[in-house]
C-alpha cells in the first residue's frame, strides 16, 4: 500500500527532499530568520518612501528615538514609574489572592462564607470599573495600583484554591500516620503539592496585570510608559508610540521569563518542568 | 508489656452494615502476623482501625497511637528528596534517615528524587520511612501487590531480615497465600468480619499449609501436600 502511494505521486524515490540533520543551535538561528527579514523589508520600504513615517516610521527611526530617550533619562523615569505600579499592584493583589485562596482552600466554612462573593466580584470585567476607579481614587497612583491588584488577585486566588484542593488525599492520610502537625502538613505536603497550580496562577496574573497597567496608564497620567504613548499621540510622534508598544512587549516577555525561572526552581522535582521548563 | 497491639471486642460499622464484629487479636513484639482473606472480608478495615485512620464503633485497641504504615502505593512525596521522605516529620534526623536508606539498600541515593526510582525501590523507601520511627507496631497493607514476582521475593527476604532486627509487631494484610506462608509466623484467615482460622508456620510444612489456606479461602487446589 505504501508502494502504491509512492507510485501515485509519480516521483522517483531519490527526488524527495534529503533530510538534513540540524543542531539545536542551527534551529535557533533559523527561528530568527523570518522576523529579521520582515524588519529589513519594513526598513527598506520606509527608505524607499513606500510607507509614510506618520503611519509607520522606519525601525531605525524608532531605535534612534529610543536611544535619545534613554540618554536624556526620560525613558528610565517613565519605565520606573510603570514598573513600580506593576510591582505594588502585584504584591497587594497577589497577597490578597493567595491569602484568601489558602483560607478557602483549607476550610469548607471559609468557602461557604467567602467564595460566592469573590466569584461575583470576579464576574465583573475589571476594565469596566475604570470610570468608577477614577471617581473613587481620582487620577493618581492609588487608582492604578487598585486596578492592577484587582487583575492579579483572581487568577492567583482561583489557582491557589484549586491547587490546595487537588493535593492527593492519600498523601494527607500519610501525614496522619506519620504524625505530622497541622503546620508541618501544610509546609511539607499541601503547599508543595499546590505549587504547580499556584505558579500557573502567577504566570496568568502577570499577563492580566500588564493589561490592567496599560489601560490604567492611558487615563490622565503624568508619568509612566502609558503617559509617554498618550503624549506622543498628541504630537503625532508615531515612532514614540511604536517604541512604547515595544517596551510593553519586552516587559511582558521579561515577566514571563521570571515566571519560568520560578517554575524551574520551585518545581525541579516535577518531570514536566525539570528540563528547561514548559514551552 | 510484651505485646505490640492487643485488640479486644473490636466492632466496625459503615452505616448499619457491620464490617467487623467483636474481633480479638493480640500481636506480640517481633511477631509477624499475616491476615488473609477475600476482598471485602474486612481485613483492610481492620488495618485502618489499628492505624487510627478510622474511628471504631466498639471495643478497645490497646497499642501505639501512631503505628507505622506501609501502603500498597509507596506514597512518597514527589517534591522531596529521598532522605526527606524517610525523615518526614523528623527533619533534624538526617543521619537516621541515611542509616535507614542504607538498610534497605539505597545508600548514596539520599538526594535523589522519587521519580527516578523503580517500583521496588520506591517501596523500599516507604519501608525505610516506616522503620526509621522504630515502631512498636508496623502495619503493611498489601505493600508488595503491585511489584513483579522477582522483586516481590527479594522484598520478602528484606522485610523478614528487617523485622528480625527491629522487632516491631507486624500485621501484613495480603491476598497472596504464598507470600503469607513465606514470611509470616502466624497466619489468620478472615471471613465476614471475624477471624475464621489461625495457623502458625510451625504447624505444617509450607506446602501443606498452603493447601489448607487455599481450602480455607474456598479455592479448589491440588492435594499434593495432603
Amino acid at each position: 500500500m505504501t508502494l502504491d502511494i509512492v507510485k501515485s505521486t509519480g516521483l522517483p524515490r531519490d527526488s524527495r527532499l534529503p533530510r538534513v540533520p540540524l543542531t539545536d543551535h542551527q534551529h535557533m538561528l533559523i527561528s530568527w530568520l523570518v522576523p529579521v527579514v520582515l524588519i529589513l523589508m519594513w526598513e527598506a520600504a520606509s527608505r524607499m518612501g513606500l510607507i509614510t513615517p506618520q503611519v509607520l516610521p522606519a525601525p531605525s527611526s524608532v531605535a534612534k528615538t529610543g536611544w535619545t530617550l534613554i540618554v536624556s533619562g526620560t525613558l528610565l523615569e517613565h519605565l520606573g514609574a510603570s514598573l513600580a505600579r506593576a510591582i505594588a499592584g502585584f504584591a497587594i493583589g497577589g497577597g490578597i489572592g493567595f491569602g484568601l485562596g489558602v483560607v478557602v482552600g483549607f476550610s469548607r466554612l471559609a468557602e461557604s462564607l467567602l467564595d460566592r462573593t469573590v466569584q461575583m466580584i470576579r464576574a465583573i470585567p475589571f476594565l469596566a470599573l475604570l470610570p468608577l476607579v477614577i471617581v473613587w481614587f481620582g487620577v493618581d497612583e492609588a487608582g492604578k495600583i487598585f486596578l492592577v491588584s484587582l487583575a492579579v488577585m483572581f487568577p492567583i486566588y482561583i489557582n491557589t484554591v484549586l491547587g490546595i484542593r487537588q493535593v492527593d488525599p492519600k498523601l494527607l492520610e500519610l501525614a496522619r500516620v506519620t504524625g505530622l502537625s497541622r503546620m508541618e502538613t501544610v509546609r511539607r505536603i499541601v503547599l508543595p503539592g499546590a505549587m504547580p497550580s499556584i505558579l500557573t496562577g502567577v504566570r496568568y496574573s502577570l499577563a492580566t496585570a500588564w493589561l490592567a497597567l496599560v489601560i490604567a496608564e492611558t487615563v490622565a497620567t503624568t508619568r509612566g510608559i502609558g503617559f509617554l504613548a498618550m503624549d506622543a499621540r498628541e504630537f503625532l510622534q508615531t515612532n514614540v508610540i511604536i517604541l512604547t508598544v515595544l517596551i510593553y512587549a519586552a516587559i511582558g516577555v521579561g515577566a514571563d521569563g521570571i515566571a519560568r525561572t520560578l517554575e524551574r526552581h520551585l518545581l525541579g522535582w516535577h518531570p514536566n518542568y525539570a528540563k528547561g521548563g514548559r514551552k | 508489656m510484651t505485646f505490640a497491639v492487643n485488640v479486644h471486642n473490636l466492632t466496625r460499622r459503615y452505616g448499619n452494615r457491620t464490617v467487623i464484629s467483636n474481633l480479638d487479636l493480640r500481636i506480640e513484639k517481633g511477631e509477624f502476623v499475616a491476615l488473609l482473606g477475600e476482598s471485602g472480608c474486612g481485613k483492610t478495615t481492620l488495618l485502618r482501625a489499628l492505624a487510627r485512620l478510622d474511628p471504631v464503633e466498639g471495643g478497645q485497641i490497646d497499642g501505639p497511637a501512631q503505628p507505622a504504615v506501609v501502603f500498597q502505593e509507596h506514597r512518597l512525596l514527589p517534591w522531596a528528596p529521598l532522605w526527606r521522605n524517610v525523615a518526614l516529620g523528623m527533619e533534624h534526623e538526617r543521619p537516621r534517615a541515611e542509616a535507614a536508606l542504607r538498610e534497605v539498600g539505597l545508600e548514596g541515593r539520599e538526594e535523589d528524587w522519587p521519580r527516578n526510582l523503580s517500583g521496588g525501590q520506591a517501596q523500599r523507601v516507604a519501608l525505610a520511612r516506616a522503620l526509621v520511627r522504630e515502631p512498636r507496631l508496623m502495619l503493611l497493607d498489601e505493600p508488595f501487590a503491585a511489584l513483579d514476582a522477582l522483586t516481590r521475593i527479594k522484598m520478602h527476604v528484606l522485610i523478614r531480615d528487617l523485622v528480625a532486627k527491629h522487632r516491631p509487631g507486624v500485621l501484613l494484610v495480603t491476598h497472596d497465600v504464598d507470600e503469607a506462608v513465606a514470611i509470616a509466623d502466624r497466619i489468620l484467615v478472615m471471613r465476614e468480619g471475624a477471624i475464621a482460622a489461625t495457623y502458625t508456620t510451625e504447624d505444617a510444612s509450607p506446602l501443606a499449609l498452603r493447601s489448607h489456606l487455599l481450602a480455607e479461602l474456598g479455592v479448589e487446589n491440588d492435594h499434593r501436600a495432603a
